[in-house]
């Protein structure tokens, strides 16, 4: 039996992912905990007073986070309040099931929940949106659904800052997709700890360099609370491929998570690169480098029964939304059938759900 | 986590359309076959197309000027072979004097040991250099580091040959496939910030140049060029189990269905450079430029370590880059 690494008294029950120590379960818990605790002192993630969203699913790493920042706010008493924040998707049979996760979260730590749900805030769930959709790409609209849902229920809350549990697989996988994508000003972004600067809710990511296997670890030792069930649509094929070459890479050399970590912090832009300028949407104010930003793209599509509108390169997007506009323009003389995708039931809500909603903040 | 955030669906399986792969992309007749799943050429068009890109590479860069003395990094790839036959051709052009002429005369040379064995019976002629790469190589931990110092060193010693024999430029014979194996090696390795000379379109050492000429072909491209001219390659010999093999295997998956893949990551390249806000320091071994400064995964690496073992810290090497201390560690 191989004792422990660090105390060299108890029994080693683990060998440690990122650093391949074998530890006994107390010495990981407080390594585990102390490097969080790094994380938000290093980069000042917090200041005193703060009010903080937690960004909770029910999935492992945001109940380690909700966990963990109920602790370590306790022990090093940052001062601050916290609360937690959840979005509802509407997926049957996944999010309603990890919901309940949450509202269990919400009494063992004590943290106030707060739920919004897209069906509130776009007038569509997913399970709709799928419905309307299909499989293929549904992703993308949960995705930018979920990024502004996030900010208006923070909003709504009145809150200083957001945490997620993005860990550091994510993290990496997300600097490998930008490489692939050729997004240039993402692959900038993705390694901050820090995001959303301007004019939004700062965002941060305690678990930038926590790897995902040692968050399981963890959650498991801990006991901890949680569901673990994969979303029932379809991921992202192509994300899948940047995910299994992740995991892969960290069967060869288990620092690779960090050193692709270490490669985006390294990267600048060359000079004379070009970024998409940023704006904001002409119809919801939210930031966008496009007149009108992805959601209300997307959003106009599915109202308006043309449900793939927003999927696409952008500049096709644009050319799409420049037909619609003419076939509206010409719908109004009587001769012409309205929009003739009605495949799917679709409810024929005009932008102006978007606009109701938006004036809340 | 779900950690979606859009975007990726721009990169969707294409499906071809026959109607347009049927015409050659070029003069619109018959096509002979067909690249990246949509574009169909005539094999004059084609050869033709090949000819422009390698000159206009060569000439994009604006760094060869006449007279140059250019020593070409041979080896055993498919990258090598059709870089020997494109420089013979526009050699042959010179004569005809149609087409604007070669301003640089050219040597081939080896790097003995790791991959100049295989032309043992190609009867080094007049044209070719052997260099003998002497350097010590340290005993490494494994195979990815083994085969990446391996790189660095024969790139060392071609430089150096280059430098010895008054060749003011090298042409190396990297496809953009190997560059974007390349490029995802690097990153895997910590290497992010020292992209621009792994991938770039050139680089610079001892007042030697380093150009990348083949970087906007692809593999499927070059194969097909040399094909058509029943060029025979030997069968690359597969990488050991590596990072690089990894790269390699993730690239060309993606490329057989995503024939965008390759040239959207030379290009992300192209994008980068060291982070400038910090200063500068250059790495003894492999001779990149490194930022100083930046406090983040690698600190949160040594809390890790702290935070798990009493054993004391492998000494830091001063003067080496994160990822080349690696390769010395053992």
């Amino acid at each position: 039996m191989k004792s422990c690494t660090k105390c060299s008294k108890n029994i080693a029950c683990l060998k440690r992912p990122k650093t391949g120590d074998a530890l006994c379960r107390e010495c990981f818990f407080d390594a585990f905990e102390q490097e969080i605790h790094w994380t938000i002192t290093t980069f000042n993630l917090f200041s005193r007073g703060d009010y903080v969203a937690i960004a909770a699913s029910g999935g492992k790493d945001s109940t380690v986070l909700a966990h963990l920042m109920k602790v370590l706010n306790d022990r090093y008493d940052y001062g601050l309040k916290l609360v937690l924040l959840s979005i509802d998707e509407g997926i049957t049979g996944y999010r309603d099931d990890s919901l309940e996760t949450v509202k269990r979260n919400e009494l063992q730590y004590g943290i106030p929940l707060k739920i919004l749900s897209y069906n509130d805030l776009y007038g569509w769930t997913m399970d709709k949106i799928v419905a309307a959709v299909g499989k293929k790409s549904n992703c993308t609209f949960c995705g930018v659904f979920r990024r502004q849902a996030l900010d208006r229920g923070a909003m709504q809350l009145g809150v200083d800052k957001i945490v997620t549990g993005h860990n550091a697989d994510d993290i990496a996988e997300t600097v490998i997709m930008n490489v692939l994508r050729g997004d240039i000003a993402r692959l900038q972004r993705c390694t901050s700890i820090v995001t959303g600067s301007e004019g939004l809710i700062p965002r941060s990511k305690p678990f930038k360099y926590t790897y995902e296997k040692e968050i399981v670890m963890y959650a498991h030792f801990k006991k901890l609370d949680y569901f673990s069930t994969e979303c029932i649509y379809s991921p992202n094929a192509y994300r899948g491929h940047a995910r299994a070459y992740i995991k892969n890479l960290e069967l060869q050399d288990p620092l690779s998570i960090l050193n692709i970590i270490y490669s985006g912090e390294c990267m600048s832009l060359r000079e004379g690169t070009k970024l998409p300028s940023k704006g904001t949407c002409s119809r919801c104010g939210y930031i966008s480098s496009q007149e009108v930003c992805k959601a209300c793209v997307m959003l106009e599509g599915l109202n308006k029964g043309v449900p793939r509108l927003g999927v696409g390169k952008t500049s096709k997007v644009i050319k799409k939304m420049e037909q619609l506009k003419l076939s509206e323009d010409s719908d109004r003389s009587p001769t012409k059938p309205v929009v003739s995708h009605s495949t799917t039931e679709v409810p024929s809500r005009k932008s102006s759900v978007l606009r109701e909603t938006t004036l809340e903040w | 986590m779900c950690s979606n955030s859009g975007g990726c669906e721009s990169l969707q399986r294409i499906v071809p359309d026959e109607d347009k792969t049927k015409k050659c992309v070029s003069c619109k007749q018959l096509s002979e076959f067909v690249l990246r799943k949509v574009n169909g050429y005539c094999r004059p068009c084609y050869l033709e197309a090949c000819h422009h890109k390698f000159r206009s590479t060569v000439g994009k860069t604006k760094l060869m000027k006449p007279g140059d003395r250019v020593l070409v990094w041979q080896n055993s790839s498919l990258g090598a072979a059709a870089m020997r036959h494109l420089l013979e051709v526009l050699e042959k052009e010179n004569e005809t004097a149609l087409k604007k002429k070669l301003q640089f005369e050219f040597k081939f040379a080896l790097v003995e040991g790791y991959d100049g064995t295989i032309f043992n019976d190609f009867k080094i002629a007049e044209r070719w250099r052997r260099i003998s790469s002497d350097a010590a190589e340290p005993p490494q931990r494994n195979s990815t580091l083994k085969l990446f110092n391996e790189s660095l060193v024969s790139q060392k010693a071609v430089i150096e040959f280059a430098r010895k024999h008054n060749f003011s430029k090298v042409f190396t014979c990297d496809t953009g496939s190997d560059l974007a194996h390349i490029m995802l090696t690097s990153i895997s390795l910590g290497r992010g910030g020292q992209l621009p000379d792994w991938t770039g379109v050139s680089l610079e050492r001892d007042g030697v140049v380093l150009l990348r000429p083949l970087r906007e072909f692809t593999e499927e491209e070059l194969d097909r060029y040399l094909k058509l001219y029943s060029i025979e390659v030997p069968t690359q010999k597969r990488s050991p189990s590596s990072i690089q093999r990894l790269s390699q295997d993730f690239v060309d998956g993606l490329q057989a269905d995503f024939p965008s893949t390759v040239p959207t990551i030379w290009r992300t390249a192209d994008k980068i450079a060291a982070d400038s806000k910090s200063p500068l320091s250059v790495c003894d071994h492999c001779g990149c430029f490194n930022p100083t400064d930046v406090v983040g995964a690698m600190q949160a690496l040594e809390i890790s370590a702290e935070l798990s073992t009493t054993l004391k810290l492998e000494k830091q090497i001063p003067n080496r880059c994160h990822a080349c201390r690696q390769i010395s560690i053992d």
